[in-house]
């Protein structure tokens, strides 16, 4: 694997573990969110739950920077294009809102991409592995 | 899977799945020779509000399905699934598979009602829903054997170091 254009650290409450995360300057943060959901998930950590506990069922997850007074990271914006520079080391946490009325563009996208992703990746390897299907190129989760 | 188009403001309106290696009933013949495809198209309109209002995401087959809750291609599939996109692509697979339990013929559901179709919905219940969707789903297993799963992943731009 490449070298990260930067690793920051990433405190998910419910886990009570901070992650360590490699980052690349064209990732967003809703690519961080996608892989913190997933690597929770297969922790036994359901973090939509948890985000409907904290705020109800209309919800969605943001990434606060700890640095910046707990600033949202915009969505949709790259990491490498955020002001001021993401630091190494720098710490972030996630946390949910509440959505009023529609989402917004990016978000909505960002959502539906990672839902048809999480489809591709998770639901249908589950159903195949359920009918004892070999599953090639899937990634297979232990 | 392709985005198609999208709101005013940027946002997601419809999208376009494309199910490969899948075997669904294309056509029954007047002799009731069952025509089998293995590649078939649905468009997924969101609603603006989505995720809210979830049912009102419409589901449209764009290729040929003989389906109880399908008039026709182009038209709106009269089901709603009341979940996000992901269960959406899964309850497609189970449609196309003619699933009792996704489809709900009343001979097996007391308050299922006769869906669009009423003709195909009595040809399912003679042909038999459980036989149906187990020829289908043997067909698909077969064809497993030998097609490859495409994977919509791409490489990660973000990795978990510990």
């Amino acid at each position: 694997m490449n070298e990260p254009w930067k690793e920051i650290l990433i405190d998910v409450e419910p886990r009570g573990k901070e992650f360590r995360l490699g980052i690349d300057g064209d990732a967003v943060a809703g690519d961080i969110i996608e892989i913190l959901i997933e690597r929770c998930s297969e922790e036994g950590i359901d973090l939509k739950k948890w985000a409907k506990s904290q705020v109800g069922s209309e919800y969605q997850f943001v990434l606060l920077r700890k640095s910046e007074g707990n600033s949202i990271l915009p969505p949709g914006m790259l990491l490498e294009d955020i002001e001021p520079e993401i630091e190494t080391g720098e710490r972030f946490k996630l946390s949910t809102q509440a959505v009023v009325g529609a989402l917004p563009a990016t978000i909505l996208n960002r959502r539906v991409e990672s839902l048809v992703d999480e489809f591709f990746n998770s639901s249908l390897a589950d159903l195949y592995a359920r009918e004892g299907w070999v599953v090639h190129d899937v990634e297979k989760k232990n | 899977m392709k985005f198609v188009d999208f709101y005013q403001d940027g946002a997601v309106r419809s999208l376009r799945f494309h199910a490969l290696h899948l075997p669904g009933v294309i056509e029954v013949k007047a002799n009731k020779e069952v025509v089998i495809g293995l590649q078939h198209v649905f468009l997924i309109r969101l609603p603006r509000e989505y995720p809210q209002l979830l049912g009102k995401v419409e589901i449209i087959p764009e290729t040929d399905l003989v389906h109880p809750r399908i008039r026709a291609a182009g038209i709106k599939a009269c089901y709603t699934v009341n979940g996000e996109v992901d269960r959406v692509l899964n309850d497609i697979i189970f449609n196309v598979l003619l699933r009792p339990e996704t489809v709900q013929p009343p001979s097996l559901y007391k308050d299922a009602d006769w869906g669009l179709d009423s003709y195909k919905m009595k040809w399912y219940i003679q042909y038999g829903p459980e036989r149906m969707y187990n020829e289908l789903k043997s067909q698909w297993a077969k064809l497993h054997d030998s097609v490859p799963v495409a994977s919509s992943k791409q490489k990660r731009k973000v990795y978990i170091v510990e």
